[in-house]
This record gives structure tokens, C-alpha cells and sequence, in this order.
């Protein structure tokens, strides 16, 4: 009897032991599947391409800068549907000195889906289609209208928001000013300048450059057939 | 010989010492008489009974009694049996939960936790406007990193990152931990700069 619970535990044992760890050790960032997300809003007869240049510069107290910079290629054909190429680089500190891949969300309120591709090893996401709305709520702030000027070749509309965060509030001996200021194409409907400050966080700027307004090639919102369904 | 001893020692009838204590003592004589009158007396009694039978159900009743007493002992003893092997069980239970709680690392403490099959579809169909505070779906926002607003487009990718990540987030990590890798959803805005994340279970 005894021998057979002897065999009985060093199976189990044995079970447990090939078991892979939960948590492997060591090893850098790695990249497992990306999901599109719902578009704010479709946009249609308004087609571009263009490089979307966010560049964020952060100062330390020491008197040590942080700076990043990131470019996204995007797309818009006339229907509606966008590209999205999304370096992910931009994790930044989440996954410093990584080398994970460029990601591409393709968001096609035609067929009514979203896909995420990973180019790396031919995979695809899909989702499905749902238009999102009413999300968010107005931001509190001090609004004023810029004159207008052209950014890239295209009328621009600015806005500029000053949000104040009082003495006290959040333990601030003085009060905290961020500004964000938008410029915005009513052609492209899409803001082609957008510059955020807050001493908190230092400064962000995220421009549209190398905008081509022609329609995009179609092939850029399709599936390649070589893909596979990741799940 | 006195009273006493007389009664004491039972003699046999018509033996030496207890005859001439009889002669002598009237009284002890009288109870010896008596005596041997009541065991006459229940000698002839079983003699006429002895064909008197108990009655069928009485008998029936008492078979019973003695099978279901007898069945009880048996249970018993089969229980007595088992009990070497059940203990012996429970042991091996006892020592096989004890090696799986050994040979699994214990869980870090995070702070969000949605399970895997969850699926980053969750995710991006929750991407609720993130304030300073974490959202009901377990995102938390980055530091320095710009407010998710409602008419962005978010999309969220599954990475496995060292948990020093976590510390970036002011998230406790053991120190002889943090090299080791966690899953989380990072949401990326329409900028593709991180906004938010979240650890996965």
C-alpha cells in the first residue's frame, strides 16, 4: 500500500515539475497581440496619408531632459476607413530598449470591423464594429479661439484651453497651468498641430507632417492574404 | 461452630459439623428447613414448566434484535478495516497539497488583475475617459502621459514587460523580482503614445 502512494506522489510530482514556470525569469518586453480599438468618429470624403510626428520633452529637476520622438503613418481613404502604423517603441519607460514590433490597426467602417496586424508573423486581430459615443465629458478650462493660419498647406482653426489647478488643491503651493493648444484642418477634419504643457509632465507636441490628400491605395486596408487569424 | 460460621461455610447437607450445629442451634435448623422447602419447591416448578414455550412473535422479536445487533457489530468492523487505508489517503493528500503550495511561486501583489480570458476585445470596447485615478476596468494612467479623451481612438496591445514596469507605476515589485516578465495591456492613443495600462492575470 505504502509503495503505491510512493508511485502515486512521485507522479504528481513529476506533473507539477514539467509544468512551465508562471512567470519566466529574465528576458526583455515581448509583444503577445494588439486589439483595434473603436474610432471616435468616421470621417468620409476626406481622404490623406501623412506622418504623424509626436515628439514629448520632459525636464527634470536635476536639470536632465527626457526626450522622445515617435512617428505613426496614417491613412484615410474616402469611405471612411483608416490605417493606422504604429511603431511600438513608444511604450517608453513601460519597456525601455525593446524591440518590439510595428503594429497596424486597420479600422473599416465599410466591412464593420477593426483588425490589428503584426506584420512580424503575419497575424491578424479582428474585432467587431462599434461606434462609440458619448464618451468622456467636457473638460473644465479656459477656452480661446487663436487666429486662424495654415499648418502644412491646409487653413487651420486654433483653439487654446488653459486648465488651472488651484493653490491647495492637490497640495501646490502655487496654482499649476496646463495648456493644450489645438489646431484644427475643418478640410481633414483631423487637428494637424496639437502642443501640451503642463509643468507636471513637460511638454508634448504631436504634428501632422507629409500630408498627401489623395486616395490612399486600397490595398492598405485589406488583409493580406498571407495573414492568419491570430485567435 | 457459631451462627455465623455455619452460614458462612454453606456445609452440605448431612455433613458432620453442620448436622450437630443444627442439633444445637433451633433457629439456624428452622432456616435450613425453610431452604431446603423453597429449592423443592422450584424443582417441581421447572419440572411442570418445562414444556411452556414462549410465544411466536416474542421469539420472532428477539431474532431481530440479535441479526441487527450482529449486523451493527459487522459494520464495525469493516470501518475498522478501512480506517488504516483512509488515513493513509489523507496523508498522501495532505503531502501532495503541500508540495503544490512549495513548488508554485507565490503571486506578486498587483494592483489590477483582469484575467487572460478576458481578452484585450474588453479592453478596447472599455476605453473610458482616465482621470487621475484608475478606471473601473483596471487601466492605470501613465505618468506624463496625456488624459484618454472621448472622440480618440485607442487601441490597446498585450506585451509581456519586465516588472520593473510596475515600479514606473509606483506599484510594489520584490526586489529579487523585478527582472522577471508580467503580461499587461498597454492602451496607445491616436498619437501612439501610451496612455494607460494594465496588469494581466
Amino acid at each position: 500500500m505504502l509503495a503505491r502512494f510512493a508511485i502515486a506522489f512521485a507522479a504528481a510530482a513529476l506533473v507539477l515539475t514539467a509544468q512551465p514556470p508562471p512567470f519566466p525569469r529574465g528576458g526583455g518586453p515581448r509583444f503577445l497581440g494588439a486589439e483595434a480599438g473603436m474610432p471616435g468618429r468616421v470621417v468620409k470624403n476626406a481622404p490623406y496619408s501623412a506622418d504623424m510626428i509626436t515628439e514629448t520633452t520632459q525636464a527634470l529637476p536635476d536639470g536632465n531632459r527626457i526626450h522622445q520622438t515617435i512617428t505613426v503613418h496614417v491613412y484615410r481613404d474616402s469611405e471612411g476607413r483608416t490605417r493606422t502604423e504604429q511603431p511600438l517603441s513608444a511604450l517608453g519607460a513601460l519597456a525601455p530598449g525593446s524591440d518590439l514590433p510595428t503594429v497596424i490597426f486597420i479600422h473599416d467602417p465599410v466591412a464593420g470591423a477593426n483588425y490589428a496586424l503584426n506584420p512580424r508573423n503575419k497575424t491578424v486581430t479582428k474585432s467587431g464594429w462599434r461606434q462609440m459615443g458619448g464618451r468622456g465629458g467636457p473638460r473644465n478650462g479656459h477656452s480661446e479661439t487663436l487666429p486662424k493660419q495654415t499648418i502644412e498647406g491646409l487653413a487651420a482653426e486654433g483653439t487654446r484651453i488653459t486648465q488651472t489647478i488651484g493653490a491647495g488643491e492637490i497640495g501646490n503651493e502655487k496654482p499649476i497651468e496646463s495648456i493644450t493648444e489645438r489646431w484644427y484642418s475643418p478640410d481633414l477634419q483631423i487637428n494637424l498641430l496639437v502642443k501640451r504643457s503642463d509643468p507636471r509632465m513637460g511638454e508634448t507636441v504631436t504634428r501632422l507632417v507629409n500630408i498627401n490628400r489623395s486616395e490612399p491605395t486600397k490595398s492598405l486596408f485589406e488583409i493580406p492574404s498571407d495573414y492568419k487569424q491570430s485567435r | 461452630m457459631n451462627c455465623q460460621e455455619f452460614w458462612d461455610t454453606l456445609p452440605e447437607p448431612g455433613a458432620s459439623e453442620g448436622a450437630a450445629h443444627l442439633a444445637e442451634c433451633a433457629e439456624c435448623a428452622a432456616r435450613m428447613d425453610g431452604q431446603k422447602h423453597l429449592a423443592s419447591a422450584m424443582a417441581s416448578l421447572g419440572t411442570e414448566w418445562r414444556r411452556e414455550e414462549a410465544p411466536g412473535h416474542l421469539e420472532t422479536a428477539a431474532l431481530a434484535a440479535f441479526r441487527s445487533q450482529t449486523a451493527f457489530t459487522r459494520a464495525r468492523a469493516v470501518r475498522r478495516a478501512w480506517t488504516p487505508l483512509l488515513a493513509w489517503a489523507a496523508a498522501a493528500a495532505f503531502l501532495i497539497a503541500l508540495s503544490l503550495m512549495l513548488v508554485k511561486p507565490q503571486a506578486q501583489p498587483a494592483a489590477h488583475r483582469p484575467s487572460r480570458s478576458g481578452g484585450l476585445q474588453q479592453a478596447v470596447l472599455h476605453t473610458a475617459p482616465l482621470d487621475d485615478e484608475t478606471s473601473a476596468d483596471g487601466f492605470i494612467p501613465l505618468p506624463n502621459a496625456q488624459r484618454v479623451d472621448s472622440p480618440d481612438t485607442m487601441n490597446v496591445v498585450r506585451v509581456e514587460l519586465p516588472r520593473s514596469a510596475m515600479l514606473a507605476l509606483g506599484l510594489p515589485v520584490a526586489p529579487d523580482r523585478v527582472t522577471e516578465l508580467v503580461e499587461a495591456d498597454v492602451m496607445l492613443g491616436p498619437d501612439g503614445l501610451a496612455r494607460a495600462v494594465r496588469f494581466v492575470e
